[in-house]
């Protein structure tokens, strides 16, 4: 879906809060104002915080939409499209009630807002994560551009290690202090700070991964995938799902020029890896795999959908090439045996 | 009772066949049964397929129990025949004409990729789930609260 001139109002601030009562500042006026005004709301954040938020609210605290971070999307892209998802079938259901009685509340002429207060997991993190997180947070302002969202996230100082809060001033156009709301002097082009974070080359394929020479022939590469695999002991749906990630890839890299690309896979601990290189290759959209899919066809769709499958989708462009590196759980995972819902909805 | 419903769609000729992607009409009820792979190569004969059988309809059934793969953009052009509107661009069925479309023995992974996607809720799309009783449901969007 092109984001680019459809018209959206997304909002994007960061609150970074080193009390209780800094957070609640910001978060009960945020989540208040929208329910005064018939929006929808949605708070994601810590349980501790959730606690604080439904005492502070009272009463309209039932009236707000909610989910733990840690289960609202498990990876960057899964969050992305979680935000989008929520936005969508709340705008959807608010049009459907609006159609049935004109006389309900709405704001005239105007696209009807979605509130979400959004706060990050950070503790816990490995660095790679944190950079995955962090480029998200920046991406959101492009993936999310053309929705009607109002989303504060708050970030608590208390936890925080590293650079994150800093990088939170370059990934959010606004700050908020309480009910204020002002212009981050730090914020950075989402494109230039996507590339930023991209610097780092890929792992290395190890010496004893498995090479296959796709030349544009998608069943031969799934064929190639469904018997690694076999080997590799990714059964079932699993497979099914592998298979469906890494074609929808062999279709891309197919459609950039020269096409065709070297696959190899690999496993490591944790995770079956599946590399893709194409010499001469160029991919220019740093957004691409994020922008939620819609009926309306949109450029990388597909790799939208293998973002959605995989722990890891990353991409890699320079003078040399073009690569992209997925990696699924390996068969020692044991997340979806437990809950199988985890990765996918259920 | 379940099982004498499940699935007695009756073939009669192909539509398409390449070897690779086999549509055949189905006259009870009256719509497509898509067997084999559906990719780039594959799409523009189930485009040509999807719009000589959906056209004129007010009602199509797909029968997917053949589907071994099927991409995002097959799969967006089964959704499509539906007729609803943002599908500009992708089934190019008549402008405006909506249609129920019924799918019948849908891969689990399709299931699966329909609901990452969104398109399970599409206006006009009942999936005929197994285990859901003899007649199709439609498959809802209702919300609770909690959006985990």
């Amino acid at each position: 879906m092109s984001t680019e001139g459809t018209g959206g109002t997304f909002r994007h601030g960061v609150c970074v809060y080193d009390s209780d009562r800094q957070f609640l500042d910001t978060a009960v006026p945020f989540l208040a104002e929208g329910l005064a005004f018939g929006e929808p709301a949605l708070a994601v954040t810590t349980p501790a915080n959730l606690e604080l938020i439904g005492a502070a609210l009272g009463k309209r605290a039932g009236e707000v939409d909610y989910a733990e971070s840690a289960f609202f999307g498990r990876r960057p892209p899964q969050r992305v499209a979680a935000f989008y998802r929520y936005w969508r079938t709340r705008t959807a259901a608010r049009e459907r009630a609006t159609i049935a009685n004109p006389e309900s509340r709405g704001i005239p002429g105007g696209a009807a807002r979605v509130r979400i207060l959004a706060e990050p997991v950070w503790a816990g993190r490995s660095a790679r994560e944190i950079t995955a997180w962090t480029r998200m947070e920046s991406a959101l302002n492009v993936a999310l551009a053309a929705t009607s969202i109002s989303m504060i996230c708050p970030y608590d100082a208390r936890t925080l290690g590293g650079d994150i809060a800093a990088d939170a001033l370059c990934t959010h156009p606004v700050l908020v202090t309480g009910e204020r709301s002002a212009p981050s002097a730090q914020y950075v082009d989402p494109a230039a700070f996507a590339r930023s974070r991209d610097a780092g080359p890929l792992a290395d394929p190890p010496a004893d991964a498995v090479t296959f020479s796709f030349n544009g022939d998608l069943r031969a590469l799934r064929r190639f995938i469904t018997d690694r695999a076999a080997e590799y002991g990714v059964e079932g749906d699993r497979a099914e799902m592998l298979v469906l990630a890494v074609s929808e890839v062999g279709a891309y890299l197919k459609r950039q020029p020269p096409g065709g690309a070297a696959v190899r896979t690999w496993e490591q601990p944790g995770a079956v890896v599946c590399d893709f290189r194409q010499p001469g290759g160029t991919i220019g959209d740093p957004f691409l795999g994020l922008r939620p899919a819609e009926l309306e066809p949109g450029d990388g769709d597909g790799l939208w959908l293998t973002n959605q499958i995989c722990d890891w989708m990353e991409i890699r462009s320079d003078g040399d090439g073009c690569a992209v590196q997925l990696q699924v759980p390996s068969r020692h995972d044991q997340e979806m045996v437990a809950q199988p819902g985890i990765r996918y909805p259920a | 009772m379940l099982e004498e419903r499940r699935f007695a769609m009756m073939s009669s000729y192909a539509v398409y066949d390449d070897g690779v992607l086999r549509i055949t009409s189905t006259t009870n009820p009256p719509g497509l049964a898509i067997a084999g792979e559906i990719d780039e190569s594959t799409y523009p004969g189930l485009l040509s397929a999807l719009q000589r059988s959906a056209d004129s309809r007010a009602e199509i059934h797909f029968s997917l129990g053949g589907l071994k793969y099927c991409d995002l953009a097959g799969l967006r052009a089964i959704v499509c025949a539906t007729g609803i509107d943002g599908c500009e661009g992708s089934f190019n069925g008549r402008p405006g004409h909506r249609r129920a479309v019924v799918l019948h023995e849908v891969p689990p992974q399709l299931i699966t990729v329909l609901r990452i996607v969104g398109w399970d809720s599409t206006p006009g799309l009942t999936l005929d789930l197994p285990g859901r009783g003899a007649a199709p449901k439609s498959v809802g969007t209702m919300q609770g609260r909690a959006v985990v």
